[in-house]
């Protein structure tokens, strides 16, 4: 079943966990706590969405635009809750590929969402199914959004400590 | 003395006068023309003698302002660049205290940036020791990260950004190494 966690669990009241685990196309979510394994606290508001087929959402647009609508109600309900604008930390965890895929990008304002999830879709699409990351096994695959730079990078961390990890280009 | 000798030496007498008068009208007008010739051409070497006089001094001015724009120039190009050296450097160590006091506070992920930067900063400096210390301190760092979901997309781009600046023939083990201990942190996400 696909999981979302959230380090702010206690701050959002039973109603909008309720919003957030429902999802007509995506299916019952089981929405739970981000249980932070550190000496120090994580100042960052953090989501972490597992188990979420990405080939199959990036495929299918109707899957996306609910992964979409979902950030979306996520940001507008953690907003809600501070008195000031805030950056949201979102990690998406795909761990069924043979190569395991993980997202990484932050959202300030929900303007961004539409255009960030849009140029998502298209590297996903682009580079990263339709070539050999997604057959190549035990590579991890590091995806993240350069606010500085405005732009999407990849990385990809090879098993072997021998091999050296390379970079694939920036859309 | 007959009287046509007599008319022919008065018609020769009357023609040298004319003659005479002729010939001074003719040497008062050269002399003019000298005297004018003399003094355009005087006017024309006073001119050059003026404009070559301030040419060769611009000329001149130009060239001593050259010279020593140049060599002002080329001081302080290095003066500048040493002061810039010495001011990444300086950068440099703040970053490292940054991430010492970071890892003294166990707050891991912040060191661990700190530590990037810092080796990114010496590199730029030049200190070798100094940009390898920080590699393997920044390895240090992400190893004893228990969580991979901590890292910010801040902190992960900023370490997609800066490592690959620093010389691969120089650093590549450490920058290796710093990425097997990234590889590993990863597979340590936990949501649960």
């Amino acid at each position: 079943m696909p999981t979302i966690s959230t380090n702010i669990f206690d701050k959002l009241t039973p109603g909008e966990k309720g919003e957030i685990s429902k999802s007509d196309i995506l299916g019952e979510i089981n929405f739970n706590e981000y249980h932070i394994k550190s000496a120090v606290p994580d100042e960052n508001v953090k989501y972490i969405f597992d188990g979420f087929d990405l080939k199959k959402s990036t495929n299918e647009i109707q899957i996306w635009d609910s992964l979409k609508e979902k950030i979306l109600e996520i940001y507008k309900i953690t907003s809600s809750k501070y008195e000031s604008p805030i950056e949201l930390q979102f990690w998406i965890k795909d761990l069924s590929r043979p190569a395991v895929i993980n997202i990484l990008f932050s959202i300030k304002d929900k303007d961004e969402i539409i255009d960030l999830m849009t140029t998502l879709r298209t590297k996903l699409e682009g580079e990263i199914f339709s070539n050999e990351f997604d057959a190549g096994s035990e590579k991890i695959l590091l995806i993240g959004f350069d606010r500085e730079l405005k732009s999407w990078f990849t990385k990809v961390f090879e098993k072997q400590i021998d091999k050296p990890t390379a970079s694939i280009g920036e859309i | 003395m007959e009287p046509s000798n007599l008319t022919n030496s008065v018609q020769y007498l009357s023609a040298v006068s004319e003659f005479r008068v002729a010939q001074g009208y003719f040497s008062d007008i050269l002399n003019a023309q000298l005297i004018i010739f003399s003094l355009i051409l005087g006017a024309i070497v006073a001119l050059y003698a003026f404009f070559n006089y301030r040419i060769q001094k611009e000329i001149i001015q130009k060239e001593v302002k050259k010279i020593i724009e140049k060599r002002f120039e080329a001081k302080f190009t290095k003066e500048l660049s040493r002061h810039d050296k010495l001011l990444t450097l300086l950068k440099a160590s703040v970053e490292r205290a940054m991430g010492e006091f970071w890892s003294s506070e166990k707050s891991y992920v912040t060191a661990f940036v700190w530590w990037i930067r810092a080796a990114y900063d010496f590199f730029q400096g030049g200190n070798e020791p100094l940009t390898r210390g920080s590699l393997g301190a920044a390895k240090e760092s992400v190893e004893k990260i228990l969580d991979a979901s901590q890292l910010s997309a801040k902190d992960v781009s900023e370490y997609h950004r800066l490592i690959p600046e620093i010389d691969d023939k120089t650093y590549g083990k450490e920058k290796q190494l710093l990425d097997n201990a990234f590889r590993n942190a990863l597979t340590r996400t936990t949501t649960k």
